[in-house]
């Protein structure tokens, strides 16, 4: 009874997570993936430019923290939707 | 659509915006000759897709044809998404990284943060904002550029995105003009001036990483 149970449960979960639409799916997209491309130009400007004593990778760093900022700023009301959404 | 749908659905399409800036990590992978050939393929191959798609979504031939987030007007013509998407691709492929690089920024963040201030604050407001926005990111990169190229240059480029975002054509989006209307002004003055011999563009801004030995 209890395995039947835990299948069904399992099931709803599983349909659940088909049952996303597109936009719901490419949330995780749109939040992390602009934050793992900045933390690629810090590190490129930290690894390869500061660590050196190179200040020619402050165009890295630059473009590194407006990615970040600017994306932060637009998926934070972004996030608040989705969640106010999701509890409708 | 329920008024929560409706606020998610705006925030998705700024989100989505601010989302494409990530196009600059083209510039960041190794400068390999091999890496270098990939990278233009992908992105003639990703625009080419998502044209296919659109066309085939303009005429119906998708079974869930509409797509979230897509305004009503764009129903019958291309998605904002895919004249951004060209925009883009002509920037990174036929333009110097010190022209495309503040342009992509400017029409990532500049265009969403002037959408939402027209509304709050005014069409006046919108736009000095968006102008400032715009100069700052021009003014970076231009930083190391000969004088007087590095006032006159990020001028020209924050004038040009704010007329971009201002002129409306019902065929062709305000993303691709953001994008393009600086870049083209600052590419006629950088084939003016290599005409004339003169010194134009900065140093570029973006290193790409070194190749590990295992790739070369």
């Amino acid at each position: 009874m209890v395995g039947v149970n835990m299948m069904r449960k399992n099931s709803f979960k599983l349909y659940g997570l088909f049952s996303l639409r597109q936009e719901i799916l490419l949330t995780p997209v749109i939040v992390f993936t602009p934050l793992i491309v900045s933390l690629l130009f810090f590190y490129n400007a930290i690894y390869n430019g500061f660590l050196c004593g190179n200040m020619m990778y402050l165009g890295e760093f630059f473009v590194g923290a407006t990615v970040m900022f600017g994306n932060l700023v637009f998926t934070i009301p972004f996030l608040k939707a989705f969640f106010k959404l999701r509890k409708k | 659509m329920i008024p929560e749908e409706k606020t998610f659905a705006h925030w998705y399409r700024r989100a989505i915006h601010a989302f494409s800036a990530i196009f600059l990590v083209y510039y960041i992978f190794p400068d390999v000759y091999w890496i270098t050939v990939t990278k233009k393929c992908v992105v003639v191959l990703t625009v080419a897709v998502f044209a296919v798609f659109e066309v085939m979504r303009i005429r119906k031939l998708i079974k869930n044809h509409k797509i979230f987030g897509l305004r009503e007007y764009e129903e019958n013509r291309f998605g904002s998404y895919l004249y951004f998407g060209i925009g883009a691709a002509i920037l990174l492929l036929f333009f110097p990284q010190q022209i495309a690089i503040p342009s992509i920024l400017g029409a990532a963040f500049v265009d969403p943060a002037i959408g939402e201030l027209r509304s709050k604050t005014g069409k006046m407001t919108a736009y000095t904002v968006g102008f400032t926005l715009s100069l700052f990111f021009f003014s970076f990169t231009w930083l190391t550029a000969p004088f007087p190229f590095s006032f006159i240059a990020p001028v020209i480029g924050a004038f040009g995105a704010v007329v971009g975002e201002i002129k409306k054509f019902r065929w062709v989006d305000d993303d691709l003009l953001i994008q393009l209307i600086p870049a083209v002004l600052l590419g006629i003055l950088y084939l003016l001036t290599g005409l004339l011999s003169v010194a134009f563009l900065p140093s570029e801004i973006i290193h790409p990483l070194p190749p590990p030995p295992w790739l070369v």
